[in-house]
């Protein structure tokens, strides 16, 4: 038995922020270097009052459309963005969704890996009897994390949510895992307050980093140049470990997805690991980098524009904050 | 790698116009914060070196960039 990925939808709040209006706000922003650079001209955002919950919800809502709900018996939810503490959005979402009580649910907390890593546990549920039909959501709201003032992380981040459901099946269509963690670089992306190590301090200072940055320990922190590092360090080595437990080379694989960080960084990394252009995928133009949400857009929209298709092998990876990182490789 | 072809790869990767480069030339007020990660990309790509953050910020000027690289290297 497999498991194979049967549909997968994604949703983006309705809000956008264009590079043109971060110009406006920020005097020393360059609208069109930033598109140059990093491959991004807009991202959405949600407003005020939308949360994770909601995009996860909307993102669901059309991937169940003309699938029959009560197949799905489990319910997997990567969020950094929760409503509460506890309960876990996931329950809620099992209720909202109208789905039978009688399913698993649970959130997990991972960023830019978490869909390779939600892969690797609806694959252990199907092949362990305990589900046949799951829904695996990634729903990231970074933009609610960043300081109003981080000109720098309001240009990388975008919001969205993507749903896969990923059914058991007589086909294989999630191969081998390679994962790694290594907690040592949890402080290069990382929102100090707001747990219960560090308090939310309503009175945390400023803090400028002298390059157009300001934030609070309440916000969002990316150490940039130690996450790149880390990039650098792990990405070309989940792609070998990933080929070398598949048995297989890129040669015979149909397309590479990264999680889609910043369209420089994955187009050196391309170039470093030796993936052909043709074979690899980047865009970041209307919606940024969506954390957990980035690959299955990606996949999504590589299906709906016909660059990749039914029985494509594509090896997918994931890498980010934790530091946390997985490939693998899937069957469309 | 010669130390004028370092100073016109700089230059071109970081997209330094109507500047010369040299030795004392405060590369990091010249860059903003995207092109520091062409900035750690070509270090990474024609030296094989990892600027770490530290190092990164405390880049006064190119000869101490080269230091961290390593002399021998532009020799």
């Amino acid at each position: 038995m497999g498991a194979l990925i049967k549909k997968i939808e994604y949703y983006l709040p309705e809000k956008v922020l264009t590079n043109s209006q971060l110009q406006e706000e920020f005097k020393d922003c360059d609208a069109k270097k930033i598109e140059d650079k990093i491959g991004i001209r807009q991202r959405h955002i949600v407003q005020e009052n939308e949360t994770a919950l909601d995009l996860a919800y909307n993102a669901s809502e059309k991937n169940l459309a003309g699938y029959d709900r009560s197949k799905i018996d489990f319910l997997i939810l990567c969020t950094q963005s929760p409503d509460y503490y506890l309960p876990t959005s996931s329950c809620i979402l099992q209720h909202k969704l109208n789905l039978k009580t009688d399913i698993g649910a649970f959130d997990f907390n991972l960023g830019c890996s978490g869909f390779v890593y939600g892969l690797a546990l609806a694959k252990s549920l199907l092949n362990s009897n305990i589900a046949n039909s799951i829904l695996l959501i990634m729903s990231e709201t970074y933009s609610k994390h960043i300081n109003p003032k981080d000109k720098a992380n309001r240009s990388i981040f975008g919001d969205a949510a993507a749903t896969a459901i990923i059914e058991k099946s007589e086909d294989e269509g999630v191969f081998e895992f390679s994962l790694g963690t290594d907690g040592s670089g949890y402080k290069n992306l990382i929102i100090p307050n707001g747990g219960l190590r560090k308090r939310y301090d309503i009175n945390a200072r400023n803090i400028d980093d002298g390059q157009g940055t300001i934030r609070t320990e309440n916000d969002l922190y990316m150490n940039g140049p130690e996450m790149l590092n880390f990039m650098i360090e792990s990405v070309p080595k989940v792609v070998l470990n990933v080929l070398k437990k598949n048995k297989t080379t890129l040669d015979e694989l149909d397309y590479v997805i990264f999680h889609q960080a910043n369209g420089y960084i994955i187009e050196y990394l391309r170039k470093k690991i030796k993936i052909p252009k043709d074979k690899f995928y980047t865009n970041l133009l209307y919606t940024g980098n969506t954390v957990s949400a980035s690959i299955p857009i990606a996949i999504k929209d590589c299906l709906d524009n016909k660059i990749i298709r039914q029985g494509n092998k594509i090896l997918i990876v994931g890498f980010g904050v934790g530091y946390s990182w997985g490939g693998t490789i899937i069957k469309i | 790698m010669k130390r004028p072809e370092f100073f016109a790869v700089l230059k071109e990767t970081l997209e330094i116009k109507d500047i010369e480069l040299n030795e004392e030339t405060n590369l990091l007020e010249l860059i903003d914060s995207l092109s520091v990660i062409s900035l750690m990309c070509l270090i990474d790509e024609k030296f094989g070196k990892r600027l770490s953050a530290d190092e990164l910020y405390n880049i006064t000027n190119i000869s101490r960039l080269i230091k961290i690289i390593g002399e021998e290297k532009f020799e």
